[in-house]
């Protein structure tokens, strides 16, 4: 209980102004098995000392968000972005681009004129 | 005279009179950064060769007659940023040998106005991060103690800046990072209102909160480039279509009558006390000169820091999908099978920084979270806009320190993720409301400098600009300079 995570975590919500009723009971308690689940949906390979080590800080991180439930957006819209700008359009004619040299040049597999992948298909 | 301790408007002053040439000034600064950059590390690409041709055109230009904006005017760029032939990292392994195959927009009007590109500076990976320690190859050093850290993530922006290896220099901010690492090297640091200047080219982290701004020696100089980088982009549909003023004519020192809103948030118990005391002393100055100063409330403060948390992260995680080991970068040519590819790939490739923000990120947007996360910390991002919308009836800017401390000491937050997100806080709410604030120098604690934030309004640049231009001529923080050690065996 007395983490070098647990003592930022008071620091940040010291600074907030209050601890939320939920913080003592952890709520955020992520398992090996959700960051596992997470990492897969992000194609990102882990190592047990990552998983175990993204466990305990993301927990951390995520009952640090429960404040944001003291909040009252019922009535709110979210925002999704700060311009008044919606559906920005040009007419649908070509014009110039990346020369396909030009695009496969960092390829790291290229033949052919074509991005080279491994097999999709099993 | 050493020309490298040049402002860019005192340059171009004795470029137009003829009594330098832009070969000189690029000369003596390439030498500036082969006599310091051992010590403060800030550029990850340096390209000599390309800039002394620049230079040498620009000379030709302008014994043709011609003159540019920034002819002939030696800068550095965030190494997040495109300029096509030259590698752009982002400071990451899984991009070290990525070359553009094209320039950021901002690249291409710098070039049209006649700047001189003298190479790429670090940054923490992809941009994530406050202290520059997450770059994947090296840290940089705060020029006025090397033991410290220059602010991040545009640090080796700040730091070449502060150590007069650059004239100007462009970074980007997306919750903080052009205007913290600019509090704490001593700098002026802008970020311009979001949609103000082209993200393309811009390598993204964050998408709707991603900016690129200009890094300074004075808020003169902010301007010019400001004028410069600015404008609306066919290549980026966010950003927007709005004249560009001249920002120089914004440079009056005259700002009596002008509102000035305190934020009390902004001056808690969570700011070192010099840092207060440098603060409150620069808001008597603004007084002195006129401006009509109150204290305000922006009562939605405290949530900014796990808002941005969330909603940063989720866009990061969209963005940096992209990087898959297929069409560039690096690839884990030894992985069984495109699955494990992409696996490797990324495990490899991204430091811890990034992986924890992307991991975040998609937690955040994944089925059962989304509502309670990301669509929660998208309305909470409303109340924290129209916090700011209500102040800007009653105030023309608002003011507060960038920082909560000066800088701190390398290897001091890396561990401690959360500690690190703090140093952020009073940076993150303008990038969520959508408004432009400036960074610029009031004062110093034990030696290490303290930046004061003006925020202004959505496309309220000018105002901003002004009030610091005022605070600016009325003070000598910006004449100060580090003492660097130079390496005199070169």
């Amino acid at each position: 209980m007395q983490s070098k995570d647990d003592l930022s975590i008071v620091d940040a919500l010291t600074w907030a102004g209050e601890l939320p009723d939920s913080w003592n009971e952890g709520t955020v308690a992520l398992t090996r098995e959700e960051v596992e689940h997470i990492a897969e949906l992000t194609k990102l390979g882990l190592s047990d000392a990552e998983i175990e080590a993204f466990r305990e800080q993301l927990s951390a991180i995520l009952d640090y968000a429960v404040i944001l439930e003291r909040v009252d957006t019922d009535a709110i819209s979210p925002t999704a972005t700060v311009l008044p700008l919606r559906n920005v359009m040009r007419a649908d004619e070509s014009g110039p681009s990346l020369a396909q040299e030009d695009a496969l040049a960092n390829a790291p597999s290229a033949t052919e004129g074509y991005f080279q992948v491994k097999a999709i298909l099993e | 005279m050493r020309l490298y301790e040049l402002t860019i408007h005192e340059a171009l002053a004795l470029l137009r009179r003829r009594e330098i040439s832009a070969t000189e000034l690029t000369e003596a600064n390439l030498a500036r950064i082969v006599q310091v950059d051992n010590d403060v590390k800030a550029y990850l690409t340096l390209t000599p060769e390309m800039a002394l041709e620049e230079a040498q055109r620009a000379d030709g230009l302008r014994a043709a007659g011609a003159d540019g904006a920034l002819l002939g005017i030696p800068l550095a760029l965030k190494d997040n940023m495109c300029l096509a032939g030259v590698p752009t990292t982002c400071g990451s392994r899984i991009l070290e040998s990525f070359v553009p195959p094209y320039d950021a927009t901002v690249v291409t009007r710098l070039r049209h106005a006649g700047a001189v590109l003298l190479g790429k500076t670090n940054l923490d990976e992809f941009a994530m991060g406050s202290s520059t320690e997450n770059s994947a190859f090296f840290t940089t050093h705060n020029p006025w103690d090397a033991t410290r850290v220059p602010g991040g993530s545009s640090g080796g922006s700040a730091a070449a800046l502060c150590a007069d290896e650059a004239l100007g220099a462009l970074g980007s901010d997306t919750g903080g990072s052009v205007r913290q690492p600019a509090s704490l090297c001593g700098v002026v640091g802008m970020r311009p209102t979001y949609g103000r200047v082209s993200r393309y080219g811009l390598v993204a982290f964050a998408s709707s909160l991603d900016q690129i701004g200009p890094l300074a020696k004075d808020v003169t100089d902010c301007a010019l480039l400001l004028n410069v980088i600015a404008g609306h982009d066919v290549g980026d549909s966010t950003s927007v279509d709005m004249p560009v003023p001249d920002y120089t004519e914004a440079l009056r020192p005259e700002i009596k009558g002008l509102r000035v809103g305190v934020p009390r948030e902004y001056l808690t118990a969570g700011v070192q006390p010099g840092v207060e005391v440098a603060v409150r002393d620069a808001i008597e100055v603004l007084a002195e000169l006129g401006a009509h100063v109150a204290e305000t409330s922006l009562a939605h403060t405290e949530y900014a820091l796990p808002v941005y948390y969330l909603i940063a992260p989720a866009e990061a995680s969209a963005n940096l999908a992209r990087y898959d080991g297929v069409k560039y970068g690096y690839s884990a040519k030894d992985a069984p099978g495109i699955w494990e590819t992409y696996r490797v790939t990324r495990q490899r490739g991204f430091g811890s920084e990034v992986k924890r923000r992307i991991m975040l990120g998609t937690y955040a947007l994944s089925a059962g979270y989304y509502d309670a996360y990301y669509l929660k910390a998208q309305k909470v991002r409303t109340l924290i806009k129209q916090d700011f919308d209500r102040a800007f009836q009653q105030f023309d800017v608002l003011i507060g320190p960038t920082a909560p401390d000066v800088a701190f000491k390398i290897g001091e937050k890396v561990d401690d993720p959360l500690q690190m997100y703090l140093s952020d806080i009073f940076t993150l709410s303008q990038p969520l409301a959508g408004i432009c604030a400036l960074s610029l120098p009031c004062g110093f604690v034990n030696g290490l400098p303290v930046g004061l934030q003006i925020s202004g309004p959505a496309f309220g640049e000018q105002t901003v600009l002004r009030v610091a231009y005022a605070y600016e001529q009325a003070t000598e923080w910006h004449s100060r300079k580090p003492q660097i050690k130079e390496d005199c065996s070169v």
